[in-house]
C-alpha cells in the first residue's frame, strides 16, 4: 500500500473486531506496511473525526470505522475540509450504506478515493491452496523446494507473491530470514 | 532474479507515487509534472492579472478537472511578474464553510498578506503598530471582561427606521489593510480554493459580492474556485460581476489537442516502459477527459498489473481498472437518477447528447461525473466512458 492512499473497504454489517484484526493482519504481511503504525478511529461518537486524525503523523495507517453513523451535515463538513487530511493514509471501513453516503455527500473525498473500493470477503482467504501454489510455480518457474531454499539462504526477494507462497507452504517461519 | 524483482517493485512504487490523484498540485508543478491544459484557463487569467492585478476572476468546473492545479499555475506565472504577489489559500482548510460570513475573506486576506509582509518586508512589518489589533479582529481573541459594563441610564426605543448594521471590527480591519497595502511595493492577488465545496450557494454569493469587491477597492485581486451550481442561469448576473468567468471542466477526449494533453500528463508521470502507448491511449479514452479520473485509473491499472505480476501495464489491466472505476461512480445512485441516466444512453452510437439541467437528478449526474460536460459552444455532454458499459445492467435493475 502506498503512502497517503485513501480507500474504502465495505463490510456486510460494519467491521467486527475479528474482521478488522484480519484486515490489519493482511496489511502486516506486506513489507510496505508491516512496520507502519495503525490507529483504529471510531468516527462517529462525538464527531471529532477530523480533529482526531489531523495531528497524526503521515506514516500512520488510519482505519476509520462507523463513518456510516456520521450525520449528513458532518459528512459535508468533512468533504469541504478534506484538504486538512492531505498526506494521511485512511482506510474507510464501512457498510454499503456508508459507501453510498460517502459517494453522495462527499463527492470531493470520493474523487480522491478514485475507485479504490473493495468488499471484505472473509471467504476470499479460503482459496484452493494447491491451485494457487501451482499458479505461483508456473509464473516464477520455481519449485516449492527452490523457494524454501532461497528463503533459507536469505536470497528470496520480498515480493508479496513470495510472502504468500511461504505462508501457503506453512513456512512463515522463513519470512524475514 | 532477485534484483529484477526488487527493481520491479521499485519501479511500480515510483509509478504509484507519481500517479496519486490526491497529490498536492503545487508538488506536481514543482516536480515538473504539470502540463498546460488546452483550455488555457490559467494562461488567460494570469494574462489579465498581469495587466489588471486588482481584478476578480471566477472559475468553476467538475470535481477533479484540475482547478486547483490551474491556481498553482497562475501563481507560478505571476511569480515572474516583479510587482505582483499571488497568495494561495484553500479556504476550507482554515474556515468552516458553514460559518462563512461577510468579512471572512477580508480577514483571510489580512492573514495571508500580513504573513507575506512579515516574511519579505520586515522593515515595514516592524513599523506597523496596528498589526496585533488587525490580527485579533481576523482571528478572534480573548476579551478580558474585568470591568463590567455599567449600562446606559436610558433605554433605546427603536424608531420606524432601522439603519444598516455596521460591522465596526470589519471596518477597522479594512482600514488597517488599506494602510498596510499603501506601504508595500507589490500588489496582491489572492488565489482562493475550496469554495466549490460550499453548498449554501446563496450565502457564498453574498459573501463574495461584499468581500471580493471590498478587496478590489483596496487594490487586491482574486481568483476564486466556485461551486458548479454557479453555472446556472440564476447566477448569470452574479458571474458577470467578475472580470472573467471560466468553466474549467473536462477536455473532450475525442479532440486531438485533448488527447495530446492527456497522453502527455501520463507520459510525464509514467516510469520507464511501464505504461506503453496502447495502455496510455486506453486510459485517455476511459478518463472522459477528467484529469483526476485519468490519474486514478492509471494508478488502479498499476495496482492490477503489479498484483498480476505483469512487467508492464496492459490494456486488460486498464480495462479492469475502468470497470471497477465505473462501478464506483454508480454507487448510491438513486432510482430516478439511474432512470435518467439510462434514458440518456439510448442515443446509441452518438456519444454526445443535448442536456439541460432541469432537475436535482440532472445536477446530481453532473456533480458525480456520470454525465460529463465539455464547455464548447454549444456545450457537449456525454456519459462517463467507464459507466457506459455498465448501463445495460443498470437498465435491467431499474
Amino acid at each position: 500500500m502506498q503512502a497517503e492512499v485513501w480507500m474504502v473497504i465495505v463490510f456486510s454489517s460494519g467491521p467486527s473486531d475479528h474482521e478488522l484484526a484480519s484486515t490489519i493482519e493482511e496489511l502486516r504481511a506486506l513489507p510496505e506496511t508491516e512496520h507502519r503504525p495503525v490507529e483504529i478511529i471510531d468516527a462517529s461518537p462525538i464527531h471529532t473525526f477530523l480533529r482526531t486524525i489531523f495531528p497524526m503523523p503521515e506514516d500512520v495507517i488510519v482505519f476509520a470505522v462507523r463513518i456510516e453513523e456520521l450525520t449528513d451535515e458532518y459528512l459535508r463538513e468533512f468533504d469541504a475540509a478534506r484538504n486538512q487530511l492531505l498526506g494521511k493514509t485512511i482506510l474507510f471501513c464501512t457498510t454499503e450504506l456508508g459507501l453510498e453516503r460517502l459517494a453522495l455527500l462527499c463527492p470531493n473525498v470520493y474523487s480522491w478515493i478514485g475507485g479504490q473500493c473493495f468488499a471484505f470477503d472473509e471467504s476470499e482467504g479460503v482459496m484452493n491452496v494447491e491451485e494457487r501454489l501451482e499458479s505461483l510455480r508456473r509464473h516464477f518457474h520455481l519449485s516449492d523446494a527452490e523457494v524454501i531454499e532461497h528463503a533459507t539462504l536469505g536470497t528470496l526477494p520480498t515480493d508479496p507473491a513470495f510472502v504468500e507462497w511461504l505462508a501457503l507452504l506453512g513456512r512463515g517461519d522463513l519470512l524475514g530470514a | 532474479m532477485g534484483d529484477n524483482l526488487q527493481d520491479r517493485r521499485s519501479v511500480f512504487r515510483e509509478y504509484m507515487r507519481r500517479m496519486n490523484p490526491k497529490a498536492d498540485p503545487g508538488l506536481a508543478l514543482h516536480e515538473g509534472l504539470y502540463v498546460p491544459s488546452p483550455l488555457s484557463t490559467s494562461a488567460q487569467i494570469a494574462t489579465r492579472l498581469e495587466l489588471e492585478p486588482a481584478s476578480t476572476h471566477l472559475m468553476i468546473g467538475a470535481t477533479g478537472s484540475g482547478k486547483s492545479t490551474e491556481l498553482f499555475a497562475i501563481r507560478g506565472r505571476l511569480g515572474k511578474v516583479g510587482d505582483v504577489t499571488a497568495l494561495f489559500q484553500d479556504v476550507a482548510a482554515v474556515q468552516q464553510l458553514a460559518q462563512l460570513k461577510e468579512g471572512s475573506l477580508v480577514g483571510l486576506a489580512w492573514r495571508l498578506i500580513w504573513a507575506d509582509v512579515t516574511q519579505r518586508y520586515q522593515s515595514i512589518a516592524s513599523g506597523f503598530s496596528d498589526a496585533t489589533f488587525a490580527t485579533n479582529i481576523a482571528n478572534g481573541f480573548w476579551n478580558d471582561e474585568e470591568w463590567p459594563d455599567d449600562g446606559d441610564r436610558f433605554d433605546w426605543v427603536p424608531g420606524l427606521i432601522t439603519p444598516p448594521q455596521r460591522n465596526e471590527d470589519l471596518e477597522r480591519l479594512i482600514g488597517y489593510l488599506k494602510t498596510l497595502l499603501s506601504q508595500v511595493p507589490t500588489q496582491y492577488v489572492l488565489l482562493l480554493d475550496g469554495l466549490d465545496r460550499m453548498r449554501d450557494v446563496a450565502k457564498l454569493t453574498s459573501v463574495l459580492l461584499y468581500d471580493l469587491f471590498t478587496l478590489v477597492e483596496l487594490g487586491v485581486g482574486s481568483v476564486v474556485v466556485g461551486p458548479p451550481e454557479l453555472r446556472g442561469d440564476a447566477y448569470r448576473e452574479f458571474n458577470e460581476r467578475f472580470a472573467t468567468f471560466h468553466f474549467h471542466g473536462a477536455t473532450d477526449p475525442n479532440n486531438d489537442d485533448a488527447q495530446t494533453f492527456l497522453n502527455r500528463v501520463l507520459e510525464l508521470r509514467a516510469v520507464g516502459e511501464l505504461l506503453p502507448a496502447s495502455s496510455r491511449n486506453a486510459l485517455v479514452g476511459w478518463s472522459g477527459g477528467i484529469l483526476r479520473d485519468l490519474i486514478a485509473l492509471a494508478k488502479n491499472a498499476g495496482d492490477n498489473a503489479y498484483g498480476s505480476a505483469h512487467q508492464a501495464i496492459s490494456e486488460s489491466d486498464v480495462n479492469d481498472a475502468a470497470d471497477r472505476f465505473g462501478r464506483s461512480l454508480l454507487v448510491g445512485i438513486s432510482d430516478s437518477a439511474a432512470t435518467r441516466l439510462t434514458s440518456l444512453s439510448g442515443f446509441g452510437i452518438t456519444r454526445y447528447f443535448a442536456f439541460t439541467v432541469a432537475s436535482a437528478d440532472d445536477l446530481d449526474l453532473l456533480l458525480r461525473r456520470l454525465v460529463i460536460e465539455v464547455m464548447e459552444v454549444p456545450p457537449k455532454f456525454f456519459i462517463h466512458p467507464t459507466v457506459r458499459p455498465l448501463l445495460r445492467g443498470l437498465r435491467k435493475a431499474v
